[in-house]
């Protein structure tokens, strides 16, 4: 398990203890450090991406080639700019859009999806959990991709205002805008349900 | 935190299965991956070279410097005007010696072919003897010539 830690204050966002050397180390093309970051990031962005689209296969796919690219690239990564999770989520981000260019996904998120396809970690064994999340991930596919990208990223991410902002290329302004009525939406679908 | 954010919260519960996560690393950690050293290097080398270039060619062109081999002063230019000239008038001088040479050379090909075809016939009676008077020859006497040579040869 990789030690991480997670700084709360004017930004909030969570992030391994020593990323920066490892991401120096990557960029020397040390696998290992590599490996440390993936085992790291890969459970958000696969969940950011399964909640995006809704297909566990898909979701894997898609997750193999955002660390797959990013393990390719790593050297034009600039610390200066972006935060490596930010970086990795605009990876993600258009990825998915490339993917679904001309056809959106086809989902279908009901109580079997999520017992079935779905792996948890072992705490969560409630079945009244599982029809909640059930309820919650259809909700999330009832907005627009950007509300969903910032509810995700903001609520089950923990990122900052400013890493969302920074990575979906909008003022951290408009990203409260979003997250507000992404919210409001959500709140009027399970109450509607 | 509302109910909401809480039941969204739920969510981060969702994990890839462990055999996808182990297969995947080991598939990307195993891919080549690009030098780091070139990826590196030649952009900062190329954007460094561009912007020395830019800013040289910005001063040169709108500043009033101008690279050392063409700073020169007006005396200077002068002077090398007044050598330039000189130069010319001699080049000038040498070709029209050149060419009179030619045309004299020309001149007497044609008079030595004229003389060598048709002898001396060219030459009239009226011309000869007036270049005779002029040399104003005085002929000896013959006899005194005769009695001079029969001394020698007795």
């Amino acid at each position: 398990m990789p030690l991480f830690v997670t700084y709360r204050g004017l930004f909030s966002f969570t992030m391994l203890e020593d990323e920066r050397k490892l991401i120096l180390e990557a960029k020397g093309g040390e696998a290992e450090a590599f490996g440390r970051l993936y085992d790291f990031y890969l459970p958000a962005i696969y969940r950011f991406i399964l909640l995006k689209v809704g297909q566990r296969e898909e979701a894997e796919d898609l997750a193999h080639q955002v660390f797959l690219k990013a393990w390719q690239n790593i050297s034009g990564f600039s610390e200066k700019g972006l935060p490596f999770s930010s970086w990795l989520y605009r990876i993600a981000r258009n990825l998915i859009i490339d993917r679904y260019r001309r056809t959106k996904p086809v989902i279908s998120i009901d109580e079997e999806f999520v017992s079935e396809k779905l792996i948890f970690r072992p705490d969560i064994s409630d079945i009244d959990d599982r029809k909640d999340i059930a309820r919650i991930m259809a909700s999330l596919h009832e907005l627009k991709d950007i509300e969903r990208d910032v509810i995700i990223m903001r609520f089950i991410e923990d990122l900052s205002v400013k890493e969302v902002s920074e990575t979906i290329n909008k003022s951290e302004g408009a990203v409260k805008l979003i997250q507000h009525r992404a919210l409001q939406k959500i709140r009027t679908i399970l109450n509607e349900k | 935190m509302d109910r909401l954010t809480e039941k969204l919260r739920l969510l981060q519960n969702i994990v890839p299965d462990d055999d996808f996560a182990l297969s995947a690393k080991f598939s990307i950690l195993a891919s080549e991956k690009p030098s780091p050293s070139a990826r590196l290097a030649f952009p900062k080398f190329w954007i460094g070279s561009v912007v020395m270039a830019a800013t040289i060619l910005v001063i040169l062109l709108i500043g009033d410097i101008k690279p050392p081999s063409v700073t020169k002063s007006v005396s200077e230019i002068a002077s090398i005007d007044s050598v330039a000239a000189s130069f010319e008038a001699d080049i000038d001088i040498t070709l029209k010696e050149i060419r009179s040479y030619g045309e004299s050379a020309e001149k007497t090909s044609v008079a030595l072919y004229e003389a060598s075809s048709n002898g001396p016939t060219h030459m009239n009676s009226s011309l000869i003897k007036k270049e005779f008077d002029t040399l104003n020859v005085t002929l000896p006497d013959p006899d005194e010539a005769n009695r001079l040579l029969e001394q020698a040869l007795f």
